[in-house]
């Protein structure tokens, strides 16, 4: 219990508990990409670069994505989608034989827009309905995340990152050139649908959680 | 033994829609009750009734799954529930384009006239407001055609209807009759 207080603390006050260890300082620049997120339903790609100092590291991280296939969109947008994402984080690092533990935060910022067809949004505050012919939605997120991690060493060039974390997300979701609109006053979601966020116009906060696995490789 | 499985637990719902919203009037039909048909165009009639048969545009909207907490009854339901009504008529409107029943051109005609869904059930404009669903009721096909009776035979002429069609959002949905030559 000692310990880990003092392992706390030291995290903190920006002490090193490996501060002699030189590895960071001759590989300081590392390119990492984020691969998994090709998995999506709208396929992403993130890639960024990480600054590391003795105990500390600086990195952003830039993601695009888009739906290659627009048969597979599911869940109503039926369009052409495009999401881009910039993070900036910083880590606390404690290094091991094989690799590094970091722990640290980031601040994301993306923004998702889609093309939608003959579909519907419910304004949740304004407590109505507007059926569309036609419209662009969009969906912005501002995230403070929470994270710690393990980055394995392969070789003296790549390394393998894997993440979780637990943050708050700020989403604003909103409908513009809307076509043909059609509203419907003093109607409300029957029952609201995680899969159908992008049909609740709104603002909320939520609590949310992340993980990733990063290639990096050493410049 | 299977059928009785079967019958007992259900099969998976496969879902339905939450609402229905009147849309707009998707066609009029000028019926003659008394040759049984529909006319087209050049209508002409020497009948003492004619119907005018509205049909509406219906949209159904957003998925809803049957499913209410704790009833697997209801999880696992042969029929998904019903569309709710996502707005309401609150008014019909029927004008001509000629003097018509001691009424002047384009003057609103409804309360001389009857509404229903069937040629031998009809209602006065009011009564059958009352009966169309509310916002929020179950969808019923009573919205999606009814009938306006014209139960006079009118002096002889030609005829253009007019059909307006308000709901509570205040749309207000617009459709004409083709001409009818009243012989």
């Amino acid at each position: 219990m000692k310990r880990n207080l003092l392992f706390l603390i030291s995290l903190f006050t920006g002490l090193s508990l490996n501060a002699q260890d030189k590895r960071a300082f001759h590989q300081p620049f590392q390119i990492k990409v984020e691969p998994l997120e090709l998995g999506y339903d709208y396929s992403r790609i993130g890639i960024g670069i990480e600054k590391k100092f003795m105990a500390h590291s600086l990195w952003t991280s830039f993601h695009y994505g888009t739906n290659l296939d627009y048969s597979q969109a599911r869940d109503s947008p039926s369009g052409h989608f495009e999401y881009y994402e910039v993070e900036l984080g910083a880590k606390r690092i404690l290094y091991s034989d094989y690799g590094e533990y970091f722990f640290g935060g980031n601040v994301g910022f993306d923004k998702g827009k889609r093309y939608v067809d003959d579909d519907v949004y419910y304004d949740i505050d304004g407590k109505f309905a507007v059926l569309l012919e036609n419209a662009y939605n969009y969906r912005t997120r501002l995230s403070l995340f929470l994270e710690n991690g393990y980055e394995f060493y392969i070789g003296k060039r790549f390394s393998i990152e894997t993440s979780a974390g637990l943050g708050l997300r700020s989403v604003q979701n909103y409908y513009s050139y809307v076509t043909n609109p059609f509203r419907l006053n003093n109607i409300e979601p029957r029952e609201y649908r995680k899969k159908s966020q992008q049909k609740y116009v709104g603002q909320w906060i939520k609590v949310a959680v992340t993980g990733g696995l990063k290639l990096g490789w050493r410049i | 033994m299977l059928l009785t499985i079967v019958l007992t637990i259900g099969v998976p719902s496969c879902g339905g829609e939450d609402y229905a919203a009147v849309r707009d009037i998707r066609q009029v039909i000028i019926f003659d009750p008394e040759l049984h048909q529909p006319l087209i165009s050049p209508a002409s009639t020497s009948s003492d009734t004619l119907l005018l048969i509205i049909s509406t545009e219906i949209d159904f909207f957003s998925y809803h799954e049957a499913y209410v907490p704790g009833t697997m009854s209801e999880a696992w339901a042969f029929r998904p529930a019903n569309a709710w009504m996502a707005n309401e008529i609150t008014d019909i409107r029927v004008f001509c384009d000629q003097p018509i029943y001691g009424q002047p051109a384009h003057h609103n005609l409804a309360d001389q006239l009857t509404f229903g869904n069937a040629f031998d059930f009809q209602l006065s404009l009011g009564m059958f407001l009352e009966s169309l669903p509310d916002i929020r009721d179950d969808y019923d096909f009573a919205i999606r055609d009814f009938q306006i009776s014209l139960n006079t035979k009118p002096e002889k002429g030609t005829y253009i209807f007019t059909i307006e069609m308000e709901d509570n959002n205040g749309h207000v949905f617009v459709a004409n009759t083709i001409p009818v030559e009243w012989l």
